[in-house]
């Protein structure tokens, strides 16, 4: 395998810091859902609220997403069974089917109620004690038992599938500083579909692509995301915009339940077991913490974690200098936030921005400096006055691309007049289409969010164009965890990457 | 129409494996009571027999993470069990062992242990795949290597006397709490660390 080391290579880190971060508060929903559409959130777990839930005789506190219908009564109502236990139908042709000779009565929206809040089935005996008892409003109620009855004609397909179509979605700037990378992102995902389609889509389906555009900040790719949720028009986001520090764009889909593959983001989250978003990048702790076993391993015994004094990064340098600590490395944080040069001791790891980089490179004559610095272009790079460049390092989460990978990504592109224009984002933004593909016919004919999901759950080491293999099958769905160290040509400043894929072992909280 | 059905449709049917009555089940542990390494969700190992059984009233369920239907239910009733015998100074280890060692790793299991709030005294095990996958073929809770074809069993267990018993796991807590008042009164034992 041929690796092209080109200034593009740090294309990806560029997120990070280009976005500026200020606060923003979640945009209400203005749509308003149909009452079978608000059952359905209810019954899958998602919706505006958390609605109380409580195994009988317990007082542990849980939520009816901790505790799904859909999990127990199966994503189509019909029920299910694990092991030694079953969930019946909840088909409301099969809650209203009379009760034999002897006669209990039929559910009515009543009688479900009854037995979904107080744990009374329709003869008046309580229900297992495995059926948890969950606090619904009225309306929640009447939309429930119009999901169920939808469920009976089926009616009621999840967002974004119609017989002939899979609506994809993806959040990009498209004004501001991140417009160039933003337009990226929506030109490879909208070629990717071009040559998914000509090849016969997905069991006939069409594969279409929502771009939904906003500026570079954080309140209104917010909105974008909210309005994209809420629309019902797409089965799940691809690739999109998610590089603040805050959880706020991961709480839209968390809540909604809205599947996300590869979303942009560099902030490190740790993978919730239940989530409905597979990261495929790094974040940046695991990054550096790549880093630090990389160093470990190579006989540094002395570190200086320089951070910018923001929240994000300040957070972040006590983790790495922790995780040092462990290693049995001698380790300091140090935060810089006037011109001040950072008395640094054995090798640095620079959290922050390139002027940042440039400084802690002054503030040592030691043979190592390691920047694990985001969000610095390519060009950045190139202009920044670095001195030595030879003692620099950076960290990246993606692998280089082959030349092979670059052809067909170029060729795919030609192929519908657009053209690489950030080869490395790019190629993660079609590697994350690759995976989603993959899940959706894993997935089969049958396909909703939830066969979907598992069928994400399942993928194991499928390869894409540029990411490293992904296995996201143990608990749930999480990005390969470590990074590529990488350097910088001595005359030209150019990416050069140094060594294979530095993993992490898996984790989830 | 079979009487089950009458139960109401929305009720969860528990089929338990082997119900024991709270007085009439108990067996001897006997020798082939596994006695294998297993790890908390702390990292800390232990010899399941030895040290975690040992003189105890012990209860012993089966989970694992990415399960999505039982498990959440099990547990949250396990935890009402250790509050409710708390209150009443009845001292009682309880043990949730995976079914999934390969992906529960202590790490998971620590993870899982805080949504539901678990309290000291309360070990969710892993260990090495083939030694908690013998455990728990052993222990008669699962018939091949798929973990969503588990039975929901519990085990009360004396270990000073040397006795056990099983039951379902998502009976209501008030029954499990009757069992381990029976399991206490079998003899004086030792509470849980």
């Amino acid at each position: 395998m041929t690796r092209r080391p080109r200034a593009a290579l740090c294309g990806v880190l560029v997120w990070a810091a280009a976005w500026a971060c200020p606060a923003s508060t979640l945009a209400q929903s203005a749509a308003a859902a149909s009452l079978p559409e608000r059952g359905r959130a209810v019954y899958r777990g998602a919706g505006p609220r958390d609605i109380a839930a409580r195994i009988d005789g317990t007082e542990v506190p849980l939520t009816h997403r901790r505790l799904r219908c859909a999990q127990c009564h199966g994503a189509d109502g019909r029920g299910g069974r694990e092991g030694g236990t079953a969930a019946p139908s909840l088909r409301w042709e099969a809650l209203t089917h009379a009760a034999g000779a002897k006669g209990a009565p039929r559910y009515d929206a009543r009688a479900f109620r009854t037995a979904v809040a107080d744990g009374r089935g329709r003869d008046g005996r309580v229900l297992s004690a495995v059926m948890p008892r969950f606090a619904l409003d009225d309306s929640e109620v009447a939309g429930l038992v119009a999901y169920l009855q939808a469920l009976d004609t089926e009616t009621v397909r999840d967002p974004g599938l119609s017989d002939s179509t899979i609506r994809l979605g993806v959040v990009v700037p498209s004004r501001g500083g991140l417009a160039a990378l933003g337009t990226a992102v929506a030109d490879a995902l909208r070629a990717f579909a071009v040559q998914a389609n000509a090849r016969g889509g997905i069991y006939g389906r069409r594969l279409e692509m929502v771009v939904a555009e906003c500026d570079s900040t954080v309140a209104s790719a917010l909105a974008a995301t909210r309005t994209l949720a809420d629309s019902g028009d797409v089965f799940a986001l691809v690739a999109t915009a998610d590089v603040w520090p805050g959880n706020e764009i991961r709480a839209i889909v968390e809540g909604e339940r809205l599947p996300s593959i590869g979303p942009l983001t560099f902030v490190g989250r740790p993978p919730h077991r239940d989530s409905v978003t597979l990261d495929v990048l790094a974040s940046t702790a695991d990054q550096v913490e790549a880093l630090v076993e990389h160093l470990s391993a190579a006989g540094i015994a002395s570190v200086t974690v320089v951070n910018d004094g923001t929240v994000t990064y300040a957070t972040l340098a006590y983790d790495v200098e922790r995780h040092a600590r462990r290693r049995g490395m001698v380790a300091t944080t140090m935060s810089v936030v006037d011109d001040r040069l950072p008395q640094v001791i054995g090798a640095a790891i620079a959290l922050g921005r390139g002027d940042l980089l440039v400084r802690v490179v002054k503030a040592t004559a030691s043979t190592v400096v390691v920047g694990g610095v985001l969000g610095l272009s390519a060009e950045g790079l190139e202009k920044l006055d670095l001195g030595d460049r030879s003692r620099v390092r950076l960290v990246s989460p993606t692998l280089p691309l082959t030349e092979d990978a670059h052809h067909r990504l170029d060729a795919a592109m030609r192929a519908t007049g657009r053209e690489v224009t950030s080869p490395e984002v790019q190629a993660v933004a079609w590697s994350s289409a690759e995976l989603t593909v993959a899940a959706l016919i894993g997935a089969g004919r049958s396909l909703d969010r939830d066969t979907f999901m598992a069928a994400l759950a399942r993928l194991d080491r499928v390869a894409t164009l540029a990411l490293p293999a992904v296995a996201a099958r143990a608990n749930g769905l999480q990005a390969p965890r470590g990074a590529v160290l990488v350097g910088l040509d001595a005359q030209t400043a150019r990416p050069v990457v140094l060594s294979e894929w530095l993993g992490l072992q898996r984790v989830t909280r | 129409m079979s009487v089950r059905n009458l139960v109401g449709a929305i009720a969860v049917i528990a089929v338990c494996a082997a119900p024991a009555s709270a007085q009439g089940g108990w067996q001897p542990l006997g020798p082939s009571f596994p006695n294998v390494s297993v790890v908390d969700q702390d990292g800390k190992t232990y010899r399941l027999r030895d040290e975690l059984v040992s003189d105890r009233v012990v209860v012993i369920n089966f989970v694992f993470t990415t399960c999505t239907t039982i498990c959440g239910p099990q547990t949250a009733i396990f935890r009402s069990l250790q509050q409710q015998a708390e209150k009443r100074g009845v001292p009682l280890t309880l043990l949730s062992i995976t079914l999934a060692p390969e992906q529960d790793t202590p790490e998971v299991l620590k993870a899982f242990a805080e949504e539901f709030d678990a309290g000291p005294g309360w070990h969710f095990l892993t260990g090495d795949p083939q030694s908690v996958v013998g455990v728990v073929s052993r222990l008669g809770v699962l018939a091949g290597d798929d973990p969503s074809t588990h039975a929901p069993v519990a085990l009360v267990v004396n270990g000073r006397t040397g006795q056990w018993t099983r039951t379902s796991s998502i009976a209501p807590v008030g029954e499990l709490l009757q069992l381990v008042d029976a399991a206490s009164r079998l003899g004086a034992t030792k509470g849980g660390r």
